[in-house]
């Protein structure tokens, strides 16, 4: 997706019999394209306009534009409503790729909007959870907006003094109050929108992957959920690590007895450049080689409690049995990614009620001030660009 | 007085307002030989509008003034009619102290300040400077009279080519009954400096006598012991009352009706108001669903005959301000003894000052107070004070020191006047400040005290004061940090938010002795409550100080830059910020854009070295 503004296009509704289908397109030249394809005078599609007319002898339809900075992706964008049966989008799709368009993948016009501007991190993570229960469209959060409508109440309830009721802090805690109902509501969407951070732990057989896997999973963790219907049935946990949630992967799971060359090759297939490794190995030996050199791995000397053990040099011993190098393991494991969303929400729920805390304690400036930490955690949310990266991978084509 | 004025000045301050005389005190506390001209001597200090000093950051400002060594805060103790604290409610950071001030004793005291500072007085009209404008020489009066002087602090407030309105009459004047400085504002623009043009107004005074009291809430004051200055001995007594009342729809209607006859929305007065101390016009206009407006009553003096409605500025003609006036609740027989007006004056374009204050394009001309396009007494007198102490500071060839705006509200107005600049009267709030939770009216002396001390306006009889109370601040932060209760620190129960300094004194059992005494323990818990949070402010302002010395001057084009977002690129292109902290101040700028500038900056420098 390096380039934002070439001009895309896709069936943005089912790809099936209906009365109406909608045909997207967006980027730079999309009014002229159809204005071109619909013999309409130059600028009859330019800004927000409706036109009525013959498509290349494909359909009679309706073109709806709209200006860069209004519309869905920020982009300049135009909507085909045509007739509803997938042979006619196709063709209207194929004269638009004769015409310089080219055909959008999945979640292309999301991520638009996105870096455009249009849409917050949030918003998008929302829209994936929403995508993912098949609750199409509408209930998008406006997460920032609240938030900066509580504080321009504060701020004026705190500048204007003499204008206001006495009456208007119960407004501000009655205001927070909601916001947190709502982050909280949030957390929980976001939660499942999100694609979690991912670890590995590999090695040669007895090396006591499953083992430590267990261990991680067992005491020391609570399980969150098991992935249902993935491949990597039994061996894919996600856990809740330090208030962080970690899917971990014991590649056992993957069948062989040695990791040899072809489950590797799954494996490998499988791994995501921010997915972290913890590969372990009593004897230090086999070591990681086999695997790309672009993650980051933790090099672990397995069951240290045994006297025969020799830790080589920038391994770390870690035993199941004592307990030894566990904490740097987890450690290891939380500290795999930035900060997850649903993790940050957690932070602002936490803020959100220190703010109610100082409200009631008529104390204002202080809740004012907390307020814009949760501002700037949210604007640290709409940074958090691979969690978003990664939730549009769920939209469909189109969206 | 003439003979003296033979005799060259050092340093020579136009206008008697309150950031004249503030400018002059400063200036004469750093030893300089200072004058001040003025067209009236005897109208020096005196308040044009409301009869009241302080507010919301105000009031903090005024604080600040006296931690510095002005005379305003002392002035308004002396003065005060009535104190009251504003915000008490809202948390100790953003209380705001403000007293109704009897405004002749306010001229008389603060001519009084001007004189046992050695500052010589002069009556006249300052009609040109003389001297190219690296280096100004003298001043000409319309008398004839010239005097020599090595450095200028213009604060001419609304005096510069100020015109009056009301209804369709319009007069030159820089105050009802006083005259406008137009051949000086000739000059200036002749001078080719960059100027624009403000409004601002004022609302009808009433014969006390003439209104019924039994119609109005009385508002009371409060009885804690306070003072702005730290050299007044005993808290401010309440002389005098006030009394609120509420515009009913009637006089919404009044407005409404007759808006035309208005100068404001007849387009006769172009100049730009201030949109937070709207004239009733505006509040009509642009709120028109409310009714109920607060009117504040306030005499002008103890046992003065006149009344000050505050909270109803206005320019309407004077029939239609009877009208109004008396659609009040108690105003049916209500007279006016002045008619509201609004007054238009020159002011200096952003960019023609710097952090000093001084004119940019020239060696020793200062400005301060309205003319920087600031709006309130308090503003005024903390940049007079300021442009004072720069001008006595290049006369004495010391070096320029600039507040900061982390530590006083005087830095962040400085700061934003210069950098961010204001298209209305700038009126200091308390949110213009990202380090709201320090800037307190209780520690206002020890944030400014290195400022006071590098400026050199603190005399020594308040230094000496100041060190002794920063003994007792010091001994009793000793005591809260060894003291424990249920295995927590004092320290750690102190950041509770629903923990007061109160609580805390009963917890360690200390008691205040005095008033002083009161206000250093309250300071030491509170900046203990709020240290997690300036801490943290302090750091934010430190990596953005840093991108102040990131130069975007290489990128022509934010087209060019994909990575930030349309709405970025549009309003970079149109502002053209310098460097990248003037770019985050530019709303539509986000933080993850400006850390994408930087990314592009960085890979841009990178591939052109290769």
């Amino acid at each position: 997706m390096e380039n934002q503004s070439d001009l895309i296009a896709a069936l943005a509704t089912p790809e099936a019999v209906s009365a109406l289908s909608l045909v997207r397109l967006s980027g730079k030249g999309a009014s002229a394209t159809v204005e071109r394809l619909m013999n309409l005078k130059p600028g009859k599609l330019t800004g927000k306009k409706r036109a009525v007319g013959d498509l290349a002898g494909i359909d009679y339809l309706v073109a709806i534009s709209w200006p860069q900075g209004k519309s869905y992706t920020g982009e300049e964008m135009v909507d085909l409503m045509c007739h509803g049966s997938p042979g006619t989008a196709r063709r209207i799709l194929e004269e638009l790729e004769k015409s310089g368009a080219r055909m959008a993948i999945a979640g292309e016009f999301t991520h638009r909007a996105w870096i455009n501007g249009k849409l917050t991190s949030l918003d998008v993570l929302t829209l994936a959870a929403e995508y993912k229960e098949n609750k199409h469209g509408g209930g998008r959060e406006n997460y920032s907006a609240e938030l900066l409508e509580i504080t321009s109440e504060i701020e004026g309830l705190i500048e204007f003094n003499e204008d206001h009721e006495v009456s208007e802090e119960e407004k501000i805690e009655k205001l927070l109050k909601e916001l947190l109902k709502n982050t909280h509501d949030l957390a929980i969407k976001v939660k499942r929108a999100e694609i979690l951070p991912r670890v590995f732990i590999m090695g040669p057989v007895n090396a006591g992957k499953s083992t430590l896997f267990n261990k991680l999973y067992g005491k020391e963790t609570v399980v969150v959920s098991s992935i249902p219907g993935t491949t990597r049935d039994g061996a894919t946990r996600i856990v809740s690590l330090r208030g962080r949630n970690v899917e971990i992967s014991d590649s056992a799971g993957y069948g062989g007895e040695i990791l040899d060359g072809k489950a590797l090759e799954i494996v490998r297939g499988a791994i995501r450049k921010s997915d972290r490794i913890v590969w372990m190995d009593p004897d230090c030996g086999s070591e990681e080689t086999s695997v790309s050199g672009k993650h980051e791995i933790l090099c672990i000397c397995s069951m240290s409690d045994r006297k025969e053990t020799r830790v080589k040099e920038g391994w770390l011993p870690v035993s199941s049995v004592t307990g030894q190098g566990i904490e740097k393991v987890i450690e290891f494991i939380t500290a795999t990614e930035k900060a997850s969303s649903s993790w940050q929400l957690e932070r602002i729920e936490e803020l959100l009620g220190q703010a109610i805390a100082a409200t009631e304690s008529k104390d204002i400036a202080l809740a004012a001030e907390i307020v814009k930490e949760v501002l700037r955690e949210a604007e640290e949310q709409e940074k958090c660009g691979d969690a978003v990266e990664r939730a549009l991978e769920r939209f469909c084509v189109g969206k | 007085m003439r003979r003296k004025v033979t005799e060259k000045h050092q340093v020579i301050v136009i206008g008697g307002g309150h950031a004249g005389v503030e400018a002059a005190v400063a200036s004469a506390e750093l030893g300089c030989r200072t004058i001040l001209i003025t067209p009236s001597i005897k109208k020096i200090s005196l308040m044009s509008c409301n009869p009241a000093i302080g507010g919301i950051a105000k009031g903090t400002l005024v604080r600040e003034i006296d931690g510095l060594g002005g005379v305003t805060a002392e002035t308004a103790d002396k003065t005060a009619l009535q104190f009251r604290m504003l915000n008490m409610k809202k948390g100790p950071a953003v209380w705001g102290p403000r007293v109704q001030s009897d405004i002749e004793e306010y001229c008389l005291t603060q001519r009084q300040k001007l004189k046992d500072a050695g500052v010589n007085l002069v009556q006249g009209l300052v009609t040109k400077m003389i001297g190219p404008n690296r280096r100004i020489e003298a001043v000409l009066l319309s008398d004839g009279r010239k005097i020599k002087g090595d450095a200028f602090v213009i604060a001419t407030g609304t005096f510069l080519n100020g015109m009056l309105h009301r209804g369709k009459e319009t007069w030159p004047g820089g105050r009802r009954g006083d005259i406008s400085a137009i051949a000086l504002e000739k000059d200036i623009r002749e001078r080719m400096f960059h100027v624009k043009r403000f409004k601002t107004g004022t609302s009808p005074r009433v014969l006390r006598k003439s209104i019924d009291s039994s119609f109005l809430e009385k508002q009371v004051s409060h009885d804690l012991s306070f003072r702005f200055s730290w050299a007044t001995k005993n808290g401010v007594k309440n002389r005098e009352t006030c009394w609120l009342t509420r515009t009913t729809g009637k006089t919404e209607r009044i407005v409404r009706e007759s808006l035309e006859q208005s100068p404001l929305y007849s387009g006769r007065i172009r100049g730009k108001g201030p949109r937070y101390c709207p004239s009733f016009e505006d509040k009509v206009t642009k709120f028109p669903e409310r009714t109920g407006h607060p009117i504040h009553l306030e005499p002008m003096g103890k046992a003065s005959r006149i009344m000050y409605l505050n909270g109803l500025s206005t320019s309407m003609p004077e029939e239609i301000q009877e009208k109004i006036v008396r659609s009040l609740p108690g105003f049916k027989k209500a007279v006016i003894s002045a008619y509201g007006y609004s007054v238009e004056y020159t002011c200096f374009e952003t960019g023609e000052f710097d952090k000093t204050l001084k004119l940019r394009e020239t060696e020793n001309l200062y400005v301060a107070g309205q003319i920087l396009g600031t709006s309130g007494y308090e503003e005024a007198a903390a940049t007079g004070l300021l442009a004072g102490a720069s001008a006595a500071r290049k006369v004495l060839e010391k070096k320029r020191i600039t507040p900061d705006r982390m530590s006083s509200y005087l830095g962040v107005m400085v700061d934003d006047l210069v950098t961010r600049g204001t298209d209305e009267p700038y009126r200091l709030f308390s949110s213009r400040s990202e380090n709201r939770l320090n800037l307190r009216q209780d520690n206002a002396d020890r944030r400014v005290f290195t400022l006071a001390n590098n400026l050199g306006t603190l005399c020594e009889r308040k230094k000496e004061a100041y060190v002794k109370r920063e003994r007792k601040y010091k001994q009793f932060k000793k005591i809260m940090a060894s003291k424990r209760v249920q295995g927590k620190s004092v320290e750690d129960i102190c950041k509770r938010p629903e923990i007061s300094p109160e609580d805390i004194w009963e917890i360690i059992g200390l008691r205040p002795k005095n008033m002083d005494e009161r206000e250093i323990l309250s300071t030491v818990v509170l900046d203990l409550k709020y240290s997690g949070y300036v801490s943290r402010a302090e750091k934010r302002y430190r990596v953005r100080k840093r991108y102040g010395q990131v130069s975007l001057s290489s990128i022509k084009n934010y087209d060019d830059v994909h990575t930030i977002t349309i709405e970025a690129r549009e309003a970079l292109n149109r502002r053209r910020p310098v460097t990248l902290s003037d770019a985050e101040a530019i709303p539509a700028v986000r933080q993850a854009d400006l850390d994408a500038l930087v990314l592009y900056l960085m890979s841009r420098s990178v591939s052109r070295e290769t």
